[in-house]
């Protein structure tokens, strides 16, 4: 079974990229409806809205109804107010949302009360991603979102064939050699181990203590066997380990079946699992390639990629890969030409770190002094303290162990920039032509030493702009000046 | 239109970065007296030391903050330099200016300057202190056809 939409699997299970003819028109002059699904799911995410709405109707009215007229006095009648509200809502704009495609050009008629209309050209539109959730498939529908340089993204719900059909009539056609490569196991579930799971352990853990310094304030006299013998941040951290393990298997489920084609003119990246995903991605549309390696990706050689499209859409490539099955993944989306210069940094390991390794050293007398001035916070302050401290250390530890590669490099048609961001190391691979601003920074100390920081944000992304610390600084401003 | 050399903004800046300073200083000022008269004499030594950087603010650091501020228009970039004690070099591709905006306050009105930004895919860059001549010859050469 084949959980990618664009095309089905050959005889060797490779993805085909042509959809292939189902013999339905897409070309029309008149602008038709989406599918009648849309009515039910946009009534249900109408509910949280017309659920007080219908409230406050049934209180306002309620006094011009007679009041032998039990049921309308009822709550009753204020629930099937809700769901007439919401079923209103959901024909209302299954009537007015419309849709047409004619030749090369999508048009999109939407809004109840502002009218809106959208018009695109098939180039203009960098990706299209079809979606089908468990409930799109039960009924035979999926949506279609499509992406344009514009910051908002459209949506439409159609039969599945149609979605199909129309996204791949939206992208460029792939001609010449395709690659296809399917992700692995094990670094799917690295994947959903690591995304954002230090983030949300280092999140959980003072708000635990927090828990356990207030239960100790307000309940000490009831519960003193519980707070004493440190109950209450146990049974936490228990339910905080049962979550962390549902949000990793949710994770891992999403993911099943993850692989990517790439060809010369488009990227086809899709999923099968809970939701079936598949995203085509124009490969002129590409700004830049984001390269990710946590402390632990460091220790067993597994590397994470991203491609940055502009107005900040990141889209993952593959979960965590070994370096020599990263550099080919990345040769087949774009391979960087001929070298012209590089620019390592002024120094290597704990010096390159520097900086950082004095932050660590200085968390826990910071927080010791922040503990004697707020003596009833004898566990949040040290628990925060410490997660601190370990972060700083994580930190320290993914700079000193990537200084050797970091650093300014650039090509012919693209430059790298490898740097720390938060507790992983990046490398930042923008096309030239896709860098929006380039920023130098340069520190007292740093103007003495004749080094500075530079930052690259690639068109369109704020989100995707990387640093890099303590380069030479002549040398770092000739060659960005020669990257423009 | 694009030149090389580093262009600094009117000197009419100094005053302008002047003019912000002086509210700090009055507030300071206030501070003091209010300390003087109310509180304590450690209260009124930490107003007097404050008002004393903050004069000292007004009297050097505008001239310092003015030397250290200039730009470059290239054929096909801008650079900026600007900073006191962190210094900032911004490059900015002339391809990515999404347009540009004229910004004047009401002390920059009375002083005859505009604050020209540039807006970017990746942000907003603005350029105070600049003459009606120097800001229009910027925008047009930012928006010129690419």
């Amino acid at each position: 079974m084949d959980g990618i939409e664009f095309a089905g699997r050959t005889a060797s299970g490779k993805l085909r990229m042509s959809a292939g003819n189902s013999g339905i028109v897409l070309s029309r002059a008149e602008f038709v409806r989406q599918s009648v699904m849309l009515i039910p799911l946009t009534a249900l995410r109408a509910l949280p809205v017309s659920t007080p709405l219908a409230a406050l109707v049934w209180r306002l009215t309620a006094r011009f109804i007679p009041a032998q007229a039990a049921f309308f006095h009822s709550g009753w009648f204020a629930g099937v107010l809700s769901l007439l509200f919401s079923a209103l809502t959901g024909l209302l704009v299954w009537l007015t949302w419309r849709w047409r495609l004619s030749g090369d050009r999508l048009h999109i008629r939407r809004g109840i009360i502002c009218r809106r209309e959208l018009s695109v050209h098939r180039n203009a539109v960098q990706s299209v991603e079809t979606v089908r959730t468990p409930l799109c498939r039960l009924f035979g529908t999926a949506y279609l979102y499509i992406r344009t340089s514009d910051r908002e993204h459209d949506r439409l719900l159609l039969p599945r064939s149609t979605a199909v059909m129309s996204a791949a009539r939206l992208m460029p056609s792939s001609s010449g050699r395709t690659h296809n490569y399917r992700a692995e196991s094990l670094g799917l579930w690295l994947a959903a181990m690591g995304s954002g799971g230090l983030t949300f352990v280092s999140a959980a853990t003072p708000a635990l203590s927090f828990m356990q310094d207030i239960a100790g304030a307000a309940f000490r006299e009831r519960f003193n066997v519980l707070v004493q013998h440190r109950g209450i941040f146990f049974a936490g951290a228990l339910f905080v380990l049962l979550l962390w393990s549902l949000k990793v298997i949710y994770a891992r489920l999403n993911t099943l079946r993850m692989g990517y084609t790439a060809s010369d003119a488009r990227l086809l990246l899709g999923t099968n699992g809970i939701s079936q995903r598949s995203h085509c991605i124009s490969v002129g549309a590409i700004c830049a390639i984001d390269t990710r390696t946590t402390l632990f990706g460091t220790v067993c050689d597994r590397h994470s990629s991203s491609i940055l499209l502009p107005v900040n859409h990141l889209h993952s490539l593959l979960p965590p890969v070994s370096g020599r099955r990263l550099r080919i993944e990345l040769a087949s989306v774009s391979s960087h030409g001929r070298r012209i210069c590089t620019v390592q940094p002024v120094s290597s390991g704990i010096r390159y770190a520097a900086g950082r390794w004095l932050m660590c050293l200085s968390a826990l007398p910071v927080f010791s002094l922040v503990r004697r001035l707020l003596p009833s916070m004898s566990t949040t302050i040290p628990v925060i303290g410490f997660t601190a401290a370990f972060l700083l250390v994580l930190r320290a530890l993914i700079s000193t162990a990537h200084s050797h590669r970091s650093g300014l490099a650039l090509f012919s048609d693209c430059c790298e920039l490898t740097g720390t961001k938060g507790m992983s190391a990046h490398t930042l691979r923008v096309f030239r032509g896709s860098t929006a601003l380039i920023r130098i920074r340069q520190n007292p100390l740093a103007r003495t030493l004749g080094y500075c920081t530079l930052r690259i944000y690639p068109y369109g992304s704020k989100r995707g702009a990387l640093s890099s610390i303590k380069l030479p600084f002549r040398r770092t401003l000739a060659v960005c000046e020669r990257l423009m | 239109m694009a030149c090389a050399v580093p262009q600094k903004c009117a000197p009419r800046f100094k005053t302008l970065i002047r003019m912000y300073l002086c509210v700090p200083l009055f507030l300071s000022a206030g501070f003091l007296v209010c300390a003087i008269a109310y509180l304590s004499p450690g209260a009124a030594l930490a107003g007097g030391v404050l008002t004393a950087f903050c004069i000292a603010a007004v009297v050097f650091l505008p001239g310092m903050y003015y030397e250290r501020r200039f730009y470059t228009r290239h054929a096909r970039w801008l650079k900026l330099e600007s900073g006191l004690f962190v210094r900032s070099i911004l490059l900015v591709p002339r391809e990515h200016v999404v347009c540009t905006r004229l910004r004047r306050g009401p002390l920059e009105r009375i002083l005859g300057l505009y604050t020209v930004i540039l807006v970017t895919s990746a942000g907003r860059v603005s350029l105070p202190g600049l003459l009606r001549e120097d800001a229009s010859r910027l925008r047009e050469l930012m928006e010129r056809e690419k």
